[in-house]
């Protein structure tokens, strides 16, 4: 095939995406949401299945439909979460664009009300009895979805959110059975996971060697 | 005769100005960015066509469909009804503009169609210039 062809081939595909009268899918979700809510809807399908890969039941709490939000916030046990089963025990839930109590805010002893005192996590997984703004001794698992380039500046934030979880520790038993981790160089003994769109993300798993932070490189397909 | 980087720069330019002309300038940036990573107008084209597919094909509601799937294998709900949907709820502020306060994920078919039309674009293109390496003649010498 010559670049005609090619050249042919592009504006047909353009041509019949006009002729159908599409100006624009016309949605009222711009695309910046959607496709970040999609690539996290997509990572909490991987995550759900590592998680019942290893023997834990997840149960929607309410209705049929997964909601995820617009902007993070406190936990509120209103909206759908999954509920996280060992055997018959609720040992943990697993939530969707929630704010965590910072380390640092914890340790001072006051309630977190300004913004520096919580920070978010796409997908949190954390004790079935945290309430609020979980504490990071209550976070199992943080997860951050990020359907884009991978920069310099998404390792300082996630290093900045490793900070605020937890203190760099000689390695502690994670409060799961195997996956993500069964040692965490971290005390409270959370795990940490960025998952991107983006092939770059794996570039800088070197700070998360050693602070415990884990680095994916998940394709949306 | 293969296509020259030239070509590749080309047809690379022509996606672009087809994007501009059919109104989905938003996927352009994302898309750019991704070409951006690749030294080569031949990757660069590749990556762009990847990316604008991926969005495309997000936008369409095809991820979407399988996402639901994916999340009906591992999830199940009190009354045992199957997962049917994946709803974004708004903000405050978004929920003013948009006169709403729960949505649903989009779907387009025309989109899905040209994604689906670029990725087998893109599919010839890899072709092109990734050939797949021949068999060797066992009886060669």
């Amino acid at each position: 095939m010559n670049v005609a062809d090619y050249q042919a081939r592009i504006a047909t595909a353009f041509d019949n995406y006009l002729d159908g009268g599409h100006q624009g899918h016309g949605s009222l979700v711009s695309d910046d949401i959607a496709g970040g809510k999609l690539y996290e809807a997509f990572v909490l399908a991987h995550v759900a299945g590592r998680l019942t890969a290893d023997g834990y039941r997840l149960v929607l709490s309410v209705g049929s439909e997964v909601l995820l939000k617009g902007a993070a916030g406190p936990i509120n046990p209103a909206y759908p979460y999954l509920k996280m089963f060992d055997g018959a025990k609720h040992v943990a839930n697993v939530w969707t664009d929630v704010e965590f109590t910072a380390l640092s805010c914890q340790r001072t002893g006051i309630k977190p009300s300004r913004p520096g005192h919580f920070h978010e996590l796409d997908i949190l997984v954390c004790d079935a009895e945290a309430r609020r703004r979980p504490t990071p001794d209550q976070i199992w698992v943080g997860i951050e979805c990020k359907h884009r380039k991978y920069g310099k500046s998404m390792l300082r934030e996630i290093l900045g959110v490793r900070r605020e979880l937890s203190l760099l520790h000689s390695p502690l038993r994670s409060r799961l059975r195997s996956w993500p981790a069964m040692l965490v160089p971290a005390h409270p003994p959370s795990c940490l996971l960025v998952y991107s769109s983006s092939p770059k993300v794996t570039d800088y798993d070197g700070p998360g060697q050693t602070f415990g932070i884990q680095f994916h490189h998940l394709a949306l397909v | 005769m293969p296509l020259s980087q030239d070509d590749y720069l080309s047809l690379l330019h022509l996606v672009r100005r087809r994007v501009a002309e059919s109104n989905l300038l938003r996927y352009e940036e994302s898309a750019v960015m991704s070409a951006l990573e690749a030294a080569q107008p031949s990757q660069q084209l590749l990556a762009y066509l990847d990316r604008l597919t991926q969005l495309a094909a997000a936008a369409s509601g095809e991820q979407r469909e399988r996402i639901i799937s994916s999340l009906r294998e591992s999830i199940s709900t009190r009354d045992g009804e199957e997962i049917s949907a994946i709803q974004i709820e708004l903000t405050d502020a978004q929920a003013a503009i948009y006169g709403t306060r729960v949505i649903g994920l989009p779907d387009d078919p025309g989109l899905r169609s040209l994604a689906n039309d670029l990725a087998a674009i893109r599919d010839d293109l890899a072709r092109e210039i990734e050939p797949p390496t021949p068999q060797r003649n066992p009886r060669a010498r």
